[in-house]
């Protein structure tokens, strides 16, 4: 059966059901960024004060820091088991264009990663007692900013995933990218706080999702490639 | 078009030989040009209205703030030179700015930190300006760490490029994003530069160092370059017979 | 000259500390721009030269182990 008999969406959601499976296989992969986030989530109470007024004012950035910081560390697994066992060489012979399948593995990632913090997120916002009115607000904001901190991520992944022990060197090339997202991300929340509209801060956040689901892959893709050679 | 003169840019060895006679001039004008316009700065303007003597920093922020953005946006070109046309002088360029458009970047967050205290009353403050100087020397660093995490020269290039242009798109955003966060969270912005527009007593010593810098950083950079071209081409007859003979 | 003496040019109206503080660090820096190129220079003409120099040694060991 030659390859050229898959279409592309068959690939993509091929690559995707893949990465889903084999990341229900090791739970660990899915269930330590989450057990991190919570225990993120509860030091800030523990490290500052469990004062309900100063909490409250803090707890759009304590979910969204915590949110980031977890992502970060599931990144190490978007390439880096590939790399290992050499399916990633095989994803580079592909005859699909890598953007896609690239884009298909980031999809699968932030599905184990992104949407569970996104489920988790009023759980840890009724803990840091994050005002009512403003959960639609921090809720739009992590459904439109955990893709992009895995589009992000996922190119100092690429660039990353031939080093020896490069999660730190990971983390420092995507905390850079991270920065907008996390500044757009809670000042939406902040501006619900305050009563005021957030629009403008999710719609921010959605034109920086749809440049980065256009340009991010092509970048993967490239870093992927380059090294490769090396 | 005359692309034999393109193809003679990209050959280490001309660009050995005419840096070498370049050197010496900038190495002369930028050190005169930083000494006098250090001197009118400091010594010879008048004191801001505002802040007196304390303002005389910015003859040192803003030449270093703006290399720092400037060495950058050159390190991305660099970098889209190599990715392009793969001329391997563009490398050496990105990997020589580096550590220079970091060091300045350094510079303009100490200077800017130092110059906050008697004009803000703190040694560090978030405006968007300082912070978004911050974020680009986390960018500078990690292009300089992907560098030296990566053993293959030219994979080493390519992903520096890959790197330094995906940081020069992200550049932007962050200022904008820095400029909006700060906007929400403080009142007044505050400038560290005078507006209107500056008294000439204090712009020309201005205008004379950012030139003194600039040619101070390319005069440094062909320094650097010059010794990584003979690094890297040591098993060449003209670096041989050079060194050699 | 804006100042009177040199203790005013030092004392600067009380802002003395920080403006020559950031002048005395970016000279550092400067200095360490002008110094660590220089320093790497010398390492690597260093290096090539003696490789130069061993390499015309064996040669010339070659050469010699040749003609006996």
């Amino acid at each position: 059966m030659s390859e050229q008999a898959i279409s592309g969406w068959q690939a993509f959601s091929g690559v995707i059901r893949r990465d889903l499976t084999l990341a229900f296989r090791s739970p660990g992969q899915i269930v330590n960024p989450v057990a991190f986030y919570l225990m993120v989530a509860s030091l800030f109470p523990l490290g500052i004060a469990p004062e309900e007024a100063l909490l409250s004012r803090l707890a759009g950035g304590i979910v969204w820091i915590g949110a980031l910081l977890a992502v970060l560390l599931s990144l190490d697994s978007l390439f880096r088991s590939d790399q290992e066992d050499g399916s990633l060489d095989q994803l580079l012979l592909s005859l699909h264009p890598l953007p896609l399948l690239v884009l298909a593995k980031i999809t699968a990632h932030w599905l184990t990663s992104g949407l569970a913090l996104i489920i988790l997120a009023p759980v840890l916002a009724l803990m840091l007692h994050l005002p009512a009115e403003a959960f639609p607000a921090l809720m739009f904001s992590l459904l439109l900013g955990t893709p992009l901190l895995s589009l992000a991520g996922g190119i100092g992944a690429a660039l990353t995933v031939r080093v020896q022990r490069g999660g730190l060197l990971l983390t420092l090339l995507s905390l850079p990218l991270y920065i907008p997202v996390l500044i757009f991300g809670t000042t939406a929340v902040q501006s619900a706080m305050d009563g005021m509209d957030y629009n403008g801060h999710l719609l921010w956040l959605g034109a920086l999702l749809v440049l980065g689901i256009c340009l991010a892959p092509l970048a993967i893709a490239a870093s992927l490639r380059i090294v490769a050679d090396g | 078009m005359n692309w034999t003169f393109f193809h003679k840019l990209g050959s280490p060895k001309w660009f050995y030989d005419i840096s070498g006679r370049w050197l010496p001039w900038l190495a002369t004008i930028s050190a005169l040009l930083m000494a006098t316009g250090l001197t009118w700065g400091l010594l010879f303007a008048p004191p801001d209205y505002l802040q007196g003597n304390s303002y005389r920093i910015i003859f040192l922020h803003v030449p270093t703030a703006f290399l720092a953005s400037a060495v950058y946006v050159m390190m991305a070109c660099a970098g889209a030179v190599t990715l392009i046309w793969r001329v391997k002088l563009a490398d050496v360029a990105l990997k020589c700015m580096a550590p220079v458009g970091a060091s300045f970047c350094l510079l303009a967050l100490i200077t800017g930190a130092i110059w906050g205290k008697p004009t803000w009353g703190t040694w560090w403050v978030w405006d968007a300006r300082l912070t978004s100087v911050l974020i680009l020397l986390f960018l500078y660093i990690g292009v300089i760490a992907l560098r030296g995490a990566i053993r293959s020269t030219t994979t080493a290039a390519k992903a520096c490029a890959v790197l330094s242009i995906v940081g020069v798109v992200n550049i932007p955003i962050i200022k904008f994003s820095v400029q909006w966060w700060n906007t929400l969270h403080q009142g007044a912005t505050l400038k560290l530069t005078e507006k209107p527009a500056m008294a000439p007593e204090m712009l020309w010593p201005l205008l004379i160092s950012i030139l003194a810098f600039y040619l101070f950083f390319t005069a440094v950079l062909l320094l650097r370059m010059r010794t990584e071209i003979l690094n890297r081409e040591r098993r060449t007859q003209w670096v041989q017979q050079r060194l050699g003979g | 000259m804006y100042f009177q003496d040199i203790t005013s040019v030092l004392h600067m109206d009380g802002h003395g500390i920080y403006v020559w503080s950031t002048y005395g660090i970016s000279l550092l820096i400067v200095a360490y721009n002008v110094l660590a190129p220089l320093r790497q220079k010398k390492q690597v003409i260093g290096q090539i030269k003696r490789q130069i120099i061993n390499e015309k040694q064996v040669q010339s060991e070659k050469n010699t182990a040749v003609k006996q």
